[in-house]
């Protein structure tokens, strides 16, 4: 059993000198890390899996990005290009030994974890890392002594690597064992139940126990001689090949298929996070018809406002504007054209008269004849009095065309005015509302991620055939690998009998013999542990799950069963066996309560006694399943690490009282002031640890409404 | 045998009963349990080091193939 006592970092991110110490009573195994969101929970769950595992431990960034571990407002003017980062554990184990009389007798050490790294800091965010091999000492009655083996031998064997998500466990990230794609969270699963149960290292055995026995099963047959044996070895052999082709086949198909529906789950989220944005090539297609729009726009403004300019040379707007006048005019001529006087006759009459040499009353008009120079005194006396009178004349019919028109004076042409001016300001808004679009849509492209998303949906398309594809290459080898093995075990069993028959003691035969019996043990074990053992941890994740959840009333009534099925899968089953999607159908109380029922029921059926450091446990949970899933982490919990919000601690503070052995309080200086109240000590970023528990603040972590929240009181003994 | 894996002892144990201990020599279920401990050891080291582990389990099954010849195992 490993239990941590107390952890101390210097330089490692946000923890610029902090020491915690932690529960180690089993009267009361829990410890309580009181802490804020950006306060240094999850920096201390990644410090303590560094210390214990080194730079493998570390996340992974997006993007390919190594991740820091020097401050990250560290000053190199004033404290130069080079950090030490250090990590220093002290923790405890307890081992069971056999004494000489058969029996078993617990063992304990008490080590001291050190683990330095240096980063040389360069321009901008590049550094570079240099992590030295851990240093483990042992507590001997002379002191710390240096332990002789590889310390991280030893440390695995106490705490796997393959184990660390499981006992180091960021509340959001251990989601992913029921929320992702189903061969991604299938695969997770199965590793960590292949690394709990120590599945994996027992295969591992067989393969190489199964590869000895095939080495040495050569070696015997060319002790032994014959054509049969020797062919039927020379087959088993190959069969022996063709089994781990196809497994190999079977065990890549599989992870392809992880693989992929990883990368899918990643292209659809990129997707998503795009589309929230706009897709970038249907914005474009967008602005593209936008901008035809406005150039339509401009078209129709330009031709409209020709066609209502040309109204204003339209002849009807100046019989509209000379109406009155024209109707006057005509009023004044109607009585002279009923007189006769216009228009005037009598001088083309005369004209006409004396061409034709003939008076009207039949009297010759011939030249020097009297009436012929009477004729043209007449015609000289009447000519200006007739300019006036045809001047006349001409203004009455003109007048008389119009007339008609001017007896609805404006109508034709105010309705023209009306229409053409309607056109204009349609057309201005037509131009308008393009411009507007293409505005709009500039905008939303500058605010789209530059992300191609035609070419993630081809990603998508691909991965998603690739994952049928790996589907079917996992099917097609599984179906060859139950195939071979059913024709080995008939070659085993022929060679065996020949083998029987020459009844010859050797050597070979022995070491194949032992091998063989090494490979049943082996096999034997795998089946446990891929069957009943994988149904003890379902069971055991059910209890825990449904006693979590039963005092939810919404979920209670729903859900009947959780389990893990033969292919890894976690499924809910609600009430008539309808089978649930975790995902979907649960809230996300119950997928955090199902994600620690899953935790918690590994690590107790693989009989690991290890701390369990839980960071944001109760994140998304309210009410008695928030106190069902800490008083079932405690129970089941060895020792109990929690990393929790004032708002997760909201509630449970009487439990946190009955169990809690040691308590502390983190705060981060960049919160002064808008969150923190007093201002901190330091001008740099840090994390500062207060030893407030649950129901306590002082100067040092007191926040904006801690004094009148009142489930806490002021400590006064304040030490910085 | 390492934390995690001590419950695959009982196992072994469990799987090591169908062994016929008559048919081979006395205590063999005891020996072979000690090998397949030092091969899981193995494996495990195997998996924080890089060792000859091919080399290392053959030589654990040989061992035990030893203790037969040993014990006058009539096959």
């Amino acid at each position: 059993m490993l239990e941590i006592v107390e952890a101390h970092f210097q330089n490692y991110r946000l923890l610029r000198d902090t020491r915690v110490a932690f529960s180690t009573g089993r009267e009361r195994p829990l410890t309580v890390i009181r802490a804020e969101n950006e306060s240094g929970k999850t920096t201390l769950l990644t410090a303590l899996q560094w210390a214990f595992f080194g730079d493998d431990a570390l996340p992974t960034l997006r993007g390919g990005q190594r991740y820091r571990l020097h401050p990250l407002d560290w000053d190199t003017s004033r404290q130069g290009r080079r950090v030490e980062i250090r990590a220093e554990v002290t923790f405890r184990f307890r081992s069971l030994t056999t004494t000489p009389t058969g029996g078993e007798q617990e063992l304990e050490n008490e080590y001291v974890l050190q683990r330095i790294a240096e980063e040389q800091l360069g321009d901008g965010n590049a550094f570079d890392r240099f992590t030295r091999q851990p240093t483990l000492l042992q507590r001997t009655q002379a002191g710390y002594t240096p332990i002789e083996t590889n310390p991280a031998v030893l440390i695995d064997s106490m705490i796997p690597y393959s184990l660390k998500d499981v006992f180091f466990t960021d509340g959001d990230r251990a989601l992913a064992f029921i929320e992702a794609s189903q061969d991604a969270k299938r695969e997770r699963v199965r590793n960590a139940i292949r690394s709990l149960l120590g599945l994996e290292l027992v295969e591992a055995a067989q393969k190489h126990v199964a590869k000895a026995l095939s080495d040495l099963r050569r070696a015997n047959s060319a002790a032994q001689g014959g054509n049969d044996f020797d062919r039927l070895t020379s087959e088993l052999n190959g069969l022996d090949d063709e089994i781990e082709a196809a497994e190999a086949r079977k065990t890549a198909a599989r992870s392809a298929q992880a693989r992929l529906g990883e990368e899918i789950v990643v292209y659809n989220e990129r997707l998503e996070r795009a589309l929230v944005k706009g897709d970038r090539e249907a914005l474009s297609q967008q602005l593209r018809r936008a901008q035809d729009d406005r150039e339509a726009g401009e078209h129709a403004v330009a031709s409209s406002i020709r066609d209502y300019a040309a109204l204003f040379r339209d002849s009807a707007l100046a019989l509209n504007l000379l109406a009155p006048v024209i109707s006057q005019a005509h009023a004044l001529l109607q009585p002279l054209h009923a007189q006769g006087r216009i228009p005037s006759t009598f001088i083309p009459l005369l004209q006409e008269r004396l061409r034709s040499g003939v008076c009207i009353c039949g009297r010759s008009l011939a030249d020097g004849t009297p009436e012929h120079r009477h004729v043209l005194d007449q015609l000289a006396g009447r000519q200006l009095e007739d300019e006036a009178n045809d001047r006349l004349g001409q203004l009455f019919y003109r007048a008389e065309t119009f007339i008609d028109t001017l007896s609805n004076p404006g109508d034709r042409w105010v309705a023209q005015l009306r229409m053409r001016s309607a056109r204009v300001d349609d057309a201005r808004r037509q131009r308008k509302r393009a411009e507007e679009t293409i505005r709009e849509t500039q905008l939303m492209l500058e605010q789209v991620p530059d992300v191609d998303i035609v070419e993630l949906r081809r990603q998508i398309k691909d991965a998603t055939e690739q994952l049928t594809k790996q589907a079917q290459e996992a099917v097609l080898a599984e179906a060859e690998f139950i195939g071979l093995a059913g024709k080995k075990k008939i070659v085993e069993r022929e060679r065996e009998q020949i083998l029987k028959s020459q009844r010859k003691l050797s050597r070979q035969r022995a070491n194949e013999q032992a091998a063989r019996d090494l490979l049943a043990v082996l096999n034997g074990t795998i089946n446990v542990l891929r069957g009943e053992k994988l149904n003890t941890v379902s069971d055991e994740m059910n209890r825990l799950f449904l006693d979590m959840i039963v005092a939810d009333p919404d979920q209670n009534a729903i859900i009947r069963k959780a389990e893990i099925t033969p292919d890894y899968d976690i499924i809910v089953t609600g009430s008539r066996d309808r089978r649930l999607d975790p995902d979907v159908d649960l809230n996300g109380a119950s997928r955090r309560a199902l994600t620690i029922a899953f935790i918690l029921a590994l690590t107790k059926v693989s009989e690991t006694a290890a701390p369990n450091i839980i960071d944001t446990p109760l994140g998304m949970t309210a009410g008695q399943v928030k106190r069902s899933i800490l008083e079932a982490a405690v129970r089941e919990s060895t020792q109990l690490v929690l990393l929790l919000t004032r708002d997760e601690i909201h509630r449970t503070e009487d439990l946190l009282d009955k169990y809690t052995g040691s308590a502390c309080t983190f705060s981060n200086t960049a919160h002064y002031p808008l969150q923190l109240v007093n201002a901190p000590p330091f001008d740099d970023q840090r994390v500062m640890v207060c030893p407030c528990n649950h129901r306590q603040y002082c100067a040092t972590c007191e926040r904006l409404h801690d004094a009148t929240d009142g489930t806490l009181r002021q400590r006064t003994d304040t030490v910085r | 045998m390492a934390v995690n894996v001590r419950h695959l002892t009982h196992l072994f144990r469990e799987q090591a009963e169908v062994i016929d201990e008559a048919a081979r020599i006395p205590s063999y279920r005891l020996e072979l349990l000690r090998h397949l401990t030092a091969v899981i050891e193995f494996e495990q080291e195997n998996r924080v080091r890089a060792l000859p582990i091919q080399q290392r389990v053959t030589e654990e099954c040989t061992r035990l193939g030893g203790k037969l010849e040993e014990g006058n195992w009539e096959g």
